[in-house]
């Protein structure tokens, strides 16, 4: 693995764009890497583009941003355009397709397109879990992390909800899983 | 007690206000400092916050949550507040009342952009506010940590500045410092030997047995007893020209005599490098990565006290240097620091790299740097 992991991803607020970028670091963080997390958002109250940075490593430096990307995930159409900057040669893209129709931007970077959306809707009844399918897609491109580990520490993160909803763990689970498995 | 955790840097912050021993915080909430107020709030409802008689009070807003802390010092609490942007603004009318009675309010102030609203998260452009925002003739201590581990440590010496030297201290961070999470070292400080100053009624000074003739500024305190509750009334305006002076003059004394065990500053890389880079906060960390990558290109120079400036360890450290870059997130006002410590003292042209409210990346400095090496 290279020294330090770096990964951009964007979307529309209340996607949960912050939410995936700070479980993956803390995440990195309990299996023993170095990690570093900074969010980058606006004023407005709903209808902003958020965008979350995240580093992972052995030896993560103390500066929270960096110019180019790994790892380019965008949620919506709109993020694609804001982010466009951090590409460079070789950087792994993965796309919302159910949002990011138009590809021409980023079509040398062969995207890996997750219809997370639909998938959501239509397989889990639960349009909410798209974002669990697209934390499933990102993990599997982010070397260094263990799987089973990380999905322990999701049952960490969670748990107050799925006291509260125990039906909540499995759905969860099987979304991550099924979006691990597509990227 | 060693073990590392991974917080974000407004926990970081509560958390070493907290271990400072701080009972009172008064505040108003703004991105990107909110966090504190969330945490403290939380605390001071807890079991043991009640216990230590923690104090959470949400201002109507920052006017009046400035003044309340000022207030709550006066009478000999540990307090601080958070701010950041706008709020900073309105908290100086409360903070230049601080220089003027020498009030050991404590200020975590977390740079957003400006002017005005404009960003919520990130700049390096209240440097000449926090340093310098009072209205004139006044004194006050200002911190600029560069990483997560330095906002808990000298977010806990903070506190320890101000009712050392009674001057109201900040500790100024920007939002990628309070929003971003990544490890950090949090310890008791009695672990660590270090000594927390001890608090009082404060211009009465009795604990430290000083006669009150000798503190400075003179207070005069009336006190009046009114339905048998003492009140402890102090002036804080002056009436003459002479008056005013003579108490500006004996604050600045005060001042200088301090200021020279208050500064602090970091130097990092080959100290024959030809270019020398100044940069604070977390510029500063990005410079430092820069520094590594350029291999004996050029070296660093980080104030960590932005008042007192580190005048003479700057004037020492642009010895030999053939060119002076300044990256900061602001227009000019870390450069304007640097240009006032260095007037006739070198030859060394100065390249301002001025990015307000962008964040500014290690390989933007290593390229900097590159284009401008002969």
């Amino acid at each position: 693995m290279q020294e330090t992991f770096k990964i951009v991803i964007c979307g529309e607020g209340g996607q949960g764009v912050q939410s995936i970028a700070k479980i993956i670091a803390q995440a990195a963080f309990d299996q023993g890497k170095k990690a570093v997390y900074v969010p980058y958002f606006s004023t407005e109250k709903r209808g902003g583009v958020t965008e979350a940075f995240a580093q992972i490593g052995e030896a993560v430096p103390a500066y929270p941003k960096f110019a180019k990307a790994d790892l380019w995930v965008a949620l919506s159409q709109r993020a694609v355009e804001r982010i466009h900057g951090y590409l460079k040669e070789g950087t792994e893209v993965v796309v919302n397709s159910y949002l990011v129709k138009d590809l021409s931007l980023i079509a040398r970077w062969k995207p890996i397109e997750i219809d997370a959306g639909r998938i959501a809707k239509e397989e889990f009844r639960k349009p909410r879990v798209f974002n669990m399918v697209m934390m499933g897609a990102m993990v599997k491109r982010i070397p260094g992390l263990d799987k089973d580990r990380f999905e322990a520490a999701l049952d960490h993160v969670f748990a107050s909800k799925y006291a509260k909803d125990p039906s909540l763990k499995e759905l969860n689970r099987n979304a991550f899983e099924k979006g691990y498995g597509l990227a | 007690m060693r073990e590392k955790q991974f917080l974000m840097g407004n926990e970081v912050l509560a958390r070493a206000a907290r271990a400072a021993g701080a009972t009172g915080m008064y505040g108003y909430p703004i991105t990107p400092g909110s966090e504190v107020l969330l945490w403290w709030a939380k605390e001071a409802g807890s079991e043991q916050g009640k216990k230590d008689g923690l104090v959470f009070l949400q201002a109507e807003d920052e006017i009046g949550a400035s003044f309340m802390l000022s207030g709550a010092a006066l009478a000999g609490t540990k307090a601080f507040t958070v701010t950041a942007g706008p709020g900073n603004v309105l908290m100086q009318d409360a903070f230049s009342m601080c220089e003027a009675m020498r009030i050991p309010i404590v200020a975590y102030i977390n740079q957003r952009g400006g002017p005005s609203t404009s960003t919520v998260i990130y700049s390096q452009s209240e440097v000449t506010l926090t340093a310098f925002g009072g209205n004139g003739n006044g004194y006050r201590v200002v911190y600029a940590p560069s990483d997560l581990q330095e906002l808990y440590d000298y977010g806990i010496k903070a506190f320890n500045t101000a009712w050392k030297y009674r001057f109201p201290t900040f500790v100024l961070a920007d939002g990628y410092q309070a929003k971003m999470m990544g490890e950090v070292e949090i310890y008791d400080p009695h672990d660590r030997g270090i000594v927390m100053a001890s608090t009082e009624r404060y211009l009465l000074e009795e604990k430290r047995d000083r006669p009150i003739d000798q503190v400075v500024p003179k207070p005069e305190v009336h006190i009046r007893v009114q339905d048998g509750v003492e009140y402890s009334c102090y002036r804080n305006c002056l009436n003459l020209e002479e008056e005013t002076l003579q108490v500006n003059m004996e604050i600045k004394d005060a001042w200088d005599k301090a200021a020279p065990e208050i500064e602090e500053h970091e130097t990092y890389g080959d100290d024959r490098a030809e270019t020398l880079i100044v940069a604070f906060g977390i510029v500063g960390a990005a410079s430092k990565q820069a520094v590594d990558q350029l291999g004996g290109k050029a070296r660093l120079f980080r104030p960590i006290t932005l008042r007192p400036f580190p005048s003479a360890a700057l004037k020492k450290a642009v010895k030999g240097a053939k060119r002076i870059i300044v990256p900061e997130s602001a227009i000019a006002q870390l450069s304007r620091l640097v240009k006032e410590t260095l007037y006739g003292v070198t030859d060394a042209p100065m390249i301002e790299h001025h990015r307000p409210s962008i964040g500014i990346n290690v390989d933007e400095i290593v390229d900097l740097v590159r284009k401008h090496h002969v």
